[in-house]
């Protein structure tokens, strides 16, 4: 009975370190925010994972240039010799709500994503892949921006069929501080609009950490001057491009 | 007898005594005399009244002249008059000239020529008309008390008063001496005048232009000289000093502007040439107080500026306003703004050339997106560029083209204006297709314009450096061989791809290269109307494409593509042709004449866009790739150095 009663606990014992371990490896690329998948679809995977996070971050980096914009509404657009800018102050505030640069993000990686779609080194290996519409959402935190794409890829090799249902790509990024400072910047304009409070835009950056420069432009045709404010941070958001927002301001 | 000799010489005596006193009348009035001309002669007729104390004399013959207070007052013209009172003193006057002669009134003199009148009258002294000197001026002179003369030209009359400390406070629109003194709005300026013949004040209303520095001056402001001059001890006051080297100003209802000559930076100079352009570019510097206090002096050509309270500065460009301790900066709205003067304020605020700094924090100001090109060009990154242009020959297999150095001088900036004109010149085209100005510079010097001998190569005998608007050939220099056609020019131009006026001559006679090639070159009146050409032909190909790609792809897609491969399609359109470039486009089948020979094509679509392969160089077609793909990367190139950039 006694010998019997160890041999279950050392089977208990076994049960739990096995579970431990089953447990750490299916959590592990969760908790490192990385996907584990199944190591037939792993390359394909890891390929899409890749295309999302690069599409992801140049995303970031050309809507930032359009003032949170993938398109630039009508009213908020300033074409200036056959290149558009964006208004945040137009004799009043109109700079974008953060839900919008999300939408914004989630348009340009959803338009962009699919010209890194080239499978066929993977066809050539025998695979087949196919997906369908997929839909991204994106969440701009404070430091982290998080994209997730969800559709349905189906991978198919030999006479394995595999799905993969959703991507997401998280990374840290000074995006959200970087939309505070403009609108920050876009109110202390509107104090005393035409004119730049040098020493205001000065003890916002620093505050903020970040960097912020300023063009002033008188422009044949334009009655007012021209206010170029653009707000960058330290982060290399795409190859070893800046992150920058850029905006434009008019009395 | 004796008694009739007494008698006779008697009579003699009395004859030639009357005759005397008739030469030069006394007349008793007060205490005093005056004493008036002879009668007799010609030109002198001064009649009197002496009435409850004071004399009255009047002058109704021209030439007359009379003596007051042993002051003679000669040259008197008809209708001159003086009250005197009873001390000898002149208690009213009027005065005509009949010709120049100097006056006593009160305790300064007055030099009157032909025709001037001075009119005195309650303590207040108004000279008007007389000959007028350089046109529209008369003038007469001021000799104040103890001091040297002072010229004084005025159109208009000018009123004299006195203060309680004796100095002359003058009213009008004069010059005096180097200074000008003029009325606001249309007022009568007003100054006061020290015996040492210093404007000691301004008055309000009035603008005054004294030692090179014009004053605007709405409340009364007092100048000060003194080289040891102490702004504390003039609180509450509106002053302005020339302190040597420094000008101190305070208070608050007046400005002042440097011009040229003045006493901090007398070498200052407010206009520049720029090659090419038909004006100068223009700077001011204006200080309008509104409660502050500044003190303004120059160090190596810029100014050092420490200031307290409210205050506005325009500094050519740049206007600075201080409010509550608050500074704030913006574009000038007003005149001469070309450029500005470096300056130091406060140790906290840097400008120099555009820019203008405060702790790290930049602002920098533009006249032109023309300036910031030709600035960024000069301080082109050149370890940047080599590190773009490697990426680039990784993504596009080219080596893309760097040609800053057409843009990065000052005597290009018309160059690079024309550009932007350019631009702005094609985009009016009916269908809204928008070229970039990076867009165009790529696809001009790409095609001609860097070349060898272009109208941008100082070795031409005819080029751009040595006359800005030489004539350009339209083959040669900018490589729009077709422009010369009838068709082509009138398709443009109703397009609005092209302005209507285009400064375009064809040539008149077309040439046929050999397999029957046609060329139908013409002449620009200048590179400004060159670029428009090329610029109205880029845009016309940008459309062209642009409709193809919608019909073959949809909109959906179109709107999908990355500015590197519109630039691609464009350039392939610009230099293949609307046909080949449209079936290459749409993957379809299409004809290459060579060498007279027909040869055929299949179209790869979209694919075209492609790295080039090194490989495939034997091909035609290769060439029409490598073309639009060098364009791409150095647009892109251009992109990033971000010289035709707004930001």
């Amino acid at each position: 009975m006694k010998k019997r009663g160890q041999v279950t606990i050392f089977i208990i014992i076994a049960i739990l370190i096995i579970s431990v371990i089953a447990l750490f490896f299916t959590l592990r690329g969760t908790l490192q925010g990385e996907e584990v998948y199944a190591p037939e679809v792993a390359p394909i995977a890891n390929f899409v994972q890749e295309c999302l996070d690069k599409t992801t971050r140049e995303g970031i980096y050309e809507i930032a240039l359009k003032g949170g914009y993938y398109e630039i509404p009508e009213q908020n657009k300033l074409s200036i010799y056959g290149q558009d800018y964006v208004y945040y102050y137009d004799g009043g505030f109109i700079y974008p709500e953060l839900e919008i640069i999300e939408n914004s993000l989630s348009e340009y990686v959803s338009v962009n994503l699919e010209s890194c779609f080239n499978f066929s080194s993977f066809n050539n290996q025998g695979f087949e892949i196919s997906y369908s519409d997929y839909s991204i959402f994106t969440t701009i935190l404070d430091s982290e921006v998080k994209v997730e794409m969800e559709g349905l890829f189906a991978i198919k090799k030999d006479k394995g069929i595999f799905q993969i249902k959703e991507f997401s790509t998280s990374f840290q990024s000074d995006f959200l501080n970087l939309i505070k400072v403009s609108e920050e910047l876009v109110i202390n304009y509107s104090a005393n609009p035409d004119f730049i409070c040098l020493s205001c835009v000065s003890d916002i950056s620093e505050k903020n950490n970040v960097f912020v420069s300023s063009e002033v432009f008188l422009i044949p045709g334009f009655e007012d001057q021209i206010i170029f404010f653009s707000v960058d941070s330290s982060e290399k958001v795409f190859e070893d491009r800046i992150l920058n927002l850029v905006f434009v301001v008019r009395k | 007898m004796k008694l009739t000799w007494i008698f006779l010489s008697f009579l003699v005596f009395v004859l030639f005594s009357t005759i005397f006193v008739l030469g030069q009348v006394d007349i008793e009035v007060g205490e005093s005399f005056v004493t008036l001309c002879d009668p007799l002669e010609e030109g002198c007729n001064v009649e009197y009244t002496i009435e409850e104390g004071f004399g009255t004399f009047e002058v109704t013959e021209s030439g007359s002249y009379i003596i007051i207070n042993d002051r003679p007052y000669s040259n008197l013209g008809e209708g001159s008059s003086f009250k005197v009172d009873e001390k000898g003193e002149i208690f009213e006057a009027f005065i005509i000239a009949s010709n120049k002669s100097t006056y006593l009134i009160g305790k300064d003199f007055y030099e009157l020529s032909t025709g001037q009148t001075l009119n005195f009258k309650d303590g207040r002294i108004e000279i008007t008309g007389g000959e007028k000197v350089e046109g529209e001026l008369f003038s007469f002179e001021f000799f104040p008390k103890g001091g040297k003369s002072l010229s004084i030209e005025s159109t208009d009359s000018i009123i004299i008063d006195f203060d309680e400390n004796g100095n002359s406070i003058f009213s009008g629109n004069f010059l005096l001496e180097e200074n000008e003194v003029n009325g606001l709005e249309g007022r009568k300026g007003k100054v006061t005048v020290s015996n040492s013949r210093k404007i000691i004040k301004i008055w309000e209303n009035t603008e005054a232009k004294i030692d090179g520095v014009r004053h605007t001056v709405e409340k009364p402001l007092n100048i000060y000289y003194d080289s040891l001059f102490d702004s504390k001890e003039h609180e509450g006051e509106n002053y302005f000093s020339y302190s040597g080297e420094s000008v101190f100003a305070g208070g608050e209802g007046f400005s002042f502007e440097l011009l040229e000559n003045n006493p901090i930076y007398p070498e200052m100079e407010f206009e520049k040439e720029v090659y090419g352009f038909d004006e100068p570019k223009k700077a001011d510097f204006i200080v309008d107080l509104k409660g502050g206090d500044l003190k303004i002096s120059n160090k190596d050509s810029k100014f050092i500026i420490d200031s307290e309270g409210d205050f506005d500065l325009k500094d050519g460009m740049v206007e600075l306003s201080s409010r509550n301790g608050l500074i704030t900066v913006s574009a000038s709205k007003g005149e001469n703004k070309d450029f500005s003067y470096d300056f130091v304020l406060n140790d906290d605020y840097f400008l120099e050339g555009s820019e203008l700094k405060y702790k790290d924090t930049p602002v920098r100001f533009f006249a032109g997106p023309w300036e910031k090109t030709v600035e960024n060009a000069k301080n082109y990154d050149f370890a940047k560029r080599n590190e773009v242009r490697e990426n680039l020959k990784g993504e596009y297999g080219v080596r893309a083209r760097d040609f800053h150095g057409f843009v990065n001088d000052d005597r290009e900036e018309k160059f690079v204006k024309w550009t932007y004109e350019a631009v702005e010149s094609a985009n009016n085209n009916k269908y809204g297709v928008q070229i970039t100005p990076s867009e165009l510079y790529t696809m001009v010097m790409l095609e001609g314009l860097a070349g060898d001998y272009s109208v941008l190569d100082e070795r031409s005998d005819l080029n751009y450096y040595k006359n800005p608007n030489v004539p350009v050939n339209s083959v040669e220099d900018v490589g729009i061989d077709f422009f010369g056609d009838p068709n082509e020019l009138s398709r443009l131009k109703a397009d609005k791809f092209i302005p209507n006026d285009i400064g375009f001559v064809k040539s008149e006679s077309d040439i046929t290269l050999e397999y029957g090639t046609p060329i139908y070159p013409g002449e620009f009146t200048n590179l400004g109307e060159a670029l428009k050409g090329v610029a109205g032909v880029l845009a016309q190909r940008k459309y062209a494409f642009t409709r193809d790609f919608i019909e073959a792809y949809g909109k959906d897609e179109f709107n999908k593509l990355k500015d590197d491969e519109r630039m691609f399609w464009t350039s392939v359109y610009y230099n293949f042709g609307e046909g080949s470039a449209r079936a290459e486009l749409r993957g379809g089948e299409y004809y290459i004449q060579k060498d007279g020979k027909k040869t055929k094509y299949q179209g790869s679509g979209r694919e075209f866009f492609s790295p080039l392969e090194r490989e495939r160089a034997a091909e035609d077609i290769y060439n029409v790739k490598n073309n639009a793909m060098i364009k791409v990367a150095t647009n892109e190139l251009i992109k990033e150095m971000k010289y035709f950039s707004f930001f």
